[in-house]
C-alpha cells in the first residue's frame, strides 16, 4: 500500500475511488502472529472454513474445492480451524515463527505433529 | 382597478376563512396589472379556533409579508368573536366592515360598537345552508364583498368562483351549483 | 416573460421540481414543507413527471436515499424543514463530501426546543458549515426561481456541490402570492441534461465512493472540497445571467436597493427584505438616505463583495432570523462584521434578532431600525450592540 500521499489539488473529487475492490492489494497477511495450516488428505471439502472466513482467505478452484490458504491475506484469526469439523487433522494453527524459512512440506509436518 | 385594498378576514376554523381569503387572491390574479397576495396567520389548527387571513390588493408588486395591516375592509365570518379578537384593529376610519349576521345593521352596530364605520349585513349562514346544506360562510362572504367594493360584477364573482371550484375537479356539480346561487344570493342581499 | 399564476411559495418549489423532472426525489413531511413531495406525488400520479419518488421513514433516510441515487448517477431532488433538516444532519456532510450535486428546497423554520413550526432561519443557519450551497429567497418568484438555478449551479463541473433553495417557512411557503412560472420546455431547456462524474451505475467503470480517508487523506479531500463551494460563487453570477437572458430576470450574490447613495443600511436575507423595501422606499420619499442590502448567496459567504458595497455605508444594522446562541450576534452579524474588519472604512455595525419562531416583522420595527442607525450617526455612539426586534421585554 505505498500510494504516493497527493496535495489537495490532485485528489479525486469526492474521496472518489476508481480502481475498486482494490482492497485486494491491501496485503493485511503481514499481520498475522500465528497460520492456519491445511492438510488436503484429511480435508472432507465441507467449505466451513470458507463461509467463516472473515478475510476470504480460503482459495477455491473453479470446481468450488478448497485448493489452499491465501497467506498474503490471511490475519491468523484461527477461526477457520475452530469450525473445521475434523478437529485439527485439516486444519490446525502454527506459529508464524515455527513457519519461517520452512517448506510447506516442511510446515505440513511440524504443524500436524503435535 | 387602481388601487391599494388592505382586507382582513376574521372567523373561526372551519369557516373557510382562509380559503376565502387565498380565492380572493387567485381570482384577482386573473387580471392584468393587478397583484394580489393572501395568506393566513396559522396556529392551533382546530375547529373553532379564532383565524386571521389577509388579502392584499395592489397595482405594484406587493413586498410586504408582514402581519400589519390597517384595512380598508374587515370581513367577520363569526360575530361571536367580538370580544375575543379586536377585529376593528388597524380599520381606517369609514373603513368597511361585512358581518355575517341575521341581524339587522343597525341592531349589528349597536352590539358591536361599530359606530362610525360603514357597515353592511348579510346572512351569509343562512344563504350557505340553504344552498349547501351546511353553514359555510366563506362564497357568500366573496359575493357580498364583491357587491361592496365594486370588484366584481355579480356575473364575475360568480363566474370566477365556479371556475376555480372546476379546476379543482374533485367537487360535484351539486356543490359547484349551490356555490354559484350562495355567491349570487349575497351579492345580492348584502345591505 | 413567464405565465402568471396565484400559487404559494411551497408550490412554486414543486412545480420547479415538476418542471426539472429529476431522476429521483426521496423526501419525508414536515411543516411547512410537506406539500412539497405531496404535490410531487400527485404530479406522479397525474403523469406529470417521470420521477421516482422514494417515501422514506425519516429525512436521515431521505438524504440517504438521495445519496445513494446521486452516487448512483441520477439527478436527485429533495425538500425538508427545521427539525427534519436537523434529523438529516450527518449526511449533510456526507452528500457534500461525496460532491453529489443533489438540490434541496427548504422552507425555512424554527428549530424545536420550544416545539415551533413557522419561519425562522435556524434551520439553514445551523447547518451552514455542511458544505452546501445556500441560495435565500425573498418571496416564491424567487423560491422558483432559486431551484432552476440551484441545479445548473451545483452541477457545474467545478462546483459539483449539493445546493439548497431556502425560504421563509409560512411567510413564504404558505402565503398565495403572484409570479411567473415559465414554460416546461424552456425550464428543461435551461437545465440541461445530468452527466454525473462517477456513477455507480456506470459499471463498466467501476468505482467506489464512500471509501475511509485516514488522517494522512482526510485534510487533502476536506479541502479540495472546499475548492468547489468556493467555485459556486462565480457559477452562481453567470447562471443568474444566463437565468435573466433566458427568463427576463437576472440574479446576482445580492440584491443592492437603493444602496448607491445610502447612508443607513440594513443587511438581510429573506421575507423581511420584502417589507424592508417598502419602508426604505417611505423613508427616501422623506428624504432619508435608506438602503438595504439583500444577502442571496449565504454559503459559500461573499465576503469581499459585500465589504465593497457595505464600506460605503454610515451606518449598518444586520438583521438574523435566529438567535446569536452565544456568538457576539447572530451568524450574518458575525460574518458581515469579518468581512469588513479589513476595509479601509469600518462603519459602526450593529445586529439585531428578529422573526423567531415566526414572530411577525413589521414597517414600524423596521422603521425602528433605521432610527436608531440615525442616531448613532448623529451621537457617534452604538448603544447597544445587539438588541431583538418585536421581543417582549427589553433585552439586556
Amino acid at each position: 500500500m505505498a500510494e504516493k500521499l497527493l496535495d489537495w489539488n490532485e485528489v479525486l473529487i469526492g474521496a472518489t475511488i476508481k480502481d475498486p475492490g482494490n482492497s485486494r492489494s491491501y496485503e493485511t497477511g503481514s499481520w498475522r502472529v500465528e497460520r492456519p495450516v491445511w492438510n488436503p488428505d484429511e480435508c472432507i471439502q465441507c467449505m466451513f472454513c470458507w463461509v467463516y472466513c472473515p478475510d476470504s482467505s480460503i482459495l477455491v478452484d473453479e470446481n468450488g474445492k478448497m485448493t489452499g490458504i491465501d497467506y498474503d491475506h490471511c490475519k491468523g484469526c484461527g477461526i477457520c480451524v475452530e469450525q473445521c469439523p475434523k478437529k485439527s487433522k485439516a486444519l490446525t494453527m502454527l506459529l508464524e515463527a515455527d513457519a519461517k524459512g520452512k517448506s510447506e512440506e516442511e510446515i505440513r509436518k511440524e504443524a500436524f505433529s503435535k | 382597478m387602481s388601487k391599494k385594498l388592505d382586507i382582513r378576514w376574521h372567523g373561526r376554523a372551519g369557516q373557510g376563512a382562509v380559503t376565502a381569503a387565498k380565492t380572493l387572491a387567485e381570482l384577482i390574479s386573473q387580471e392584468e396589472g393587478v397583484y394580489a397576495q393572501g395568506f393566513a396567520v396559522y396556529g392551533a389548527e382546530k375547529r373553532g379556533a379564532p383565524v386571521i387571513a389577509f388579502t392584499r390588493i395592489d397595482d405594484k408588486v406587493i413586498r410586504d409579508h408582514s402581519e400589519y395591516m390597517e384595512p380598508d375592509i374587515v370581513l367577520l365570518l363569526d360575530p361571536t368573536l367580538l370580544g375575543l379578537v379586536d377585529v376593528k384593529e388597524g380599520l381606517k376610519d369609514n373603513g368597511k366592515v361585512i358581518v355575517n349576521t341575521s341581524f339587522d345593521k343597525e341592531q349589528v352596530i349597536e352590539e358591536l360598537g361599530l359606530q362610525g364605520y360603514d357597515v353592511y349585513v348579510v346572512d351569509a349562514n343562512k344563504i350557505s345552508i340553504d344552498a349547501l346544506g351546511r353553514a359555510i360562510p366563506n362564497t357568500p362572504m366573496i359575493g357580498a364583498l364583491a357587491k361592496v367594493t365594486g370588484l366584481f360584477s355579480k356575473d364575475e364573482i360568480s363566474k370566477g368562483v365556479v371556475e376555480l371550484l372546476e379546476h379543482e375537479g374533485k367537487f360535484p356539480q351539486k356543490i359547484i351549483d349551490g356555490n354559484r346561487e350562495a355567491i349570487e344570493k349575497a351579492y345580492e342581499e348584502v345591505k | 416573460m413567464g405565465k402568471k399564476v396565484a400559487l404559494t411559495g411551497n408550490e412554486a418549489a414543486a412545480h420547479a421540481i415538476r418542471q426539472i423532472n429529476p431522476d429521483v426525489v426521496a423526501a419525508f413531511p414536515i411543516t411547512p414543507s410537506t406539500p412539497i413531495p405531496q404535490n410531487i406525488a400527485q404530479y406522479i400520479a397525474d403523469g406529470k413527471m417521470d420521477t421516482e419518488l422514494v417515501t422514506v421513514e425519516s429525512e436521515h433516510s431521505a438524504m440517504s436515499a438521495c445519496i445513494g441515487a446521486a452516487a448512483g448517477g441520477g439527478r436527485v431532488m429533495t425538500a425538508t424543514s427545521a427539525n427534519g433538516y436537523a434529523l438529516m444532519w450527518e449526511m449533510l456532510y456526507i452528500a457534500s463530501g461525496a460532491r453529489l450535486p443533489i438540490v434541496m428546497a427548504v422552507a425555512a423554520r424554527a428549530l424545536s426546543g420550544p416545539l415551533n413550526i413557522h419561519g425562522d432561519h435556524s434551520d439553514i443557519m445551523g447547518g451552514r458549515d455542511s458544505g452546501w450551497i445556500e441560495l435565500v429567497a425573498e418571496n416564491s418568484q424567487e423560491a422558483y426561481d432559486n431551484l432552476i438555478q440551484a441545479v445548473k449551479i451545483a452541477e457545474n463541473k467545478d462546483v459539483m456541490t449539493p445546493a439548497l433553495g431556502a425560504f421563509d417557512g409560512f411567510n413564504i411557503s404558505h402565503s398565495i402570492e403572484i409570479w411567473e412560472m415559465e414554460d416546461d420546455d424552456k425550464v428543461r431547456e435551461f437545465v440541461g441534461e445530468y452527466e454525473p462524474l462517477f456513477p455507480l451505475l456506470k459499471t463498466e467503470e467501476p468505482v467506489t465512493h464512500g471509501a475511509w480517508a485516514p488522517p494522512d487523506w482526510y485534510f487533502e479531500h476536506r479541502m479540495s472540497q472546499l475548492k468547489g463551494l468556493l467555485n459556486a460563487k462565480d457559477v452562481v453570477v453567470n447562471v443568474g445571467k444566463e437565468f435573466g437572458k433566458a427568463f427576463g430576470r437576472e440574479y446576482g450574490i445580492y440584491e443592492a436597493y437603493k444602496m448607491d447613495d445610502a447612508d443607513y443600511v440594513i443587511v438581510a436575507m429573506g421575507s423581511v427584505c420584502g417589507t424592508t423595501k417598502d419602508v426604505v422606499d417611505s423613508l427616501r420619499d422623506n428624504g432619508v438616505k435608506a438602503g438595504l442590502l439583500k444577502l442571496r448567496l449565504f454559503r459559500p459567504f461573499p465576503y469581499k463583495e459585500l465589504a465593497d458595497v457595505l464600506s460605503g455605508a454610515k451606518a449598518i444594522a444586520v438583521l438574523d432570523r435566529v438567535s446569536p446562541a452565544g456568538a457576539q450576534g447572530g451568524p450574518l452579524f458575525n460574518e458581515i462584521r469579518s468581512a469588513l474588519y479589513d476595509a479601509n472604512n469600518r462603519p459602526p455595525v450593529i445586529n439585531y434578532s428578529y422573526g423567531l419562531g415566526g414572530r411577525d416583522t413589521q414597517p414600524v420595527h423596521i422603521n425602528s431600525v433605521y432610527d436608531t442607525l440615525k442616531k448613532i450617526v448623529e451621537t457617534g455612539k452604538v448603544e447597544k450592540q445587539f438588541d431583538c426586534l418585536n421581543l417582549r421585554g427589553a433585552w439586556g
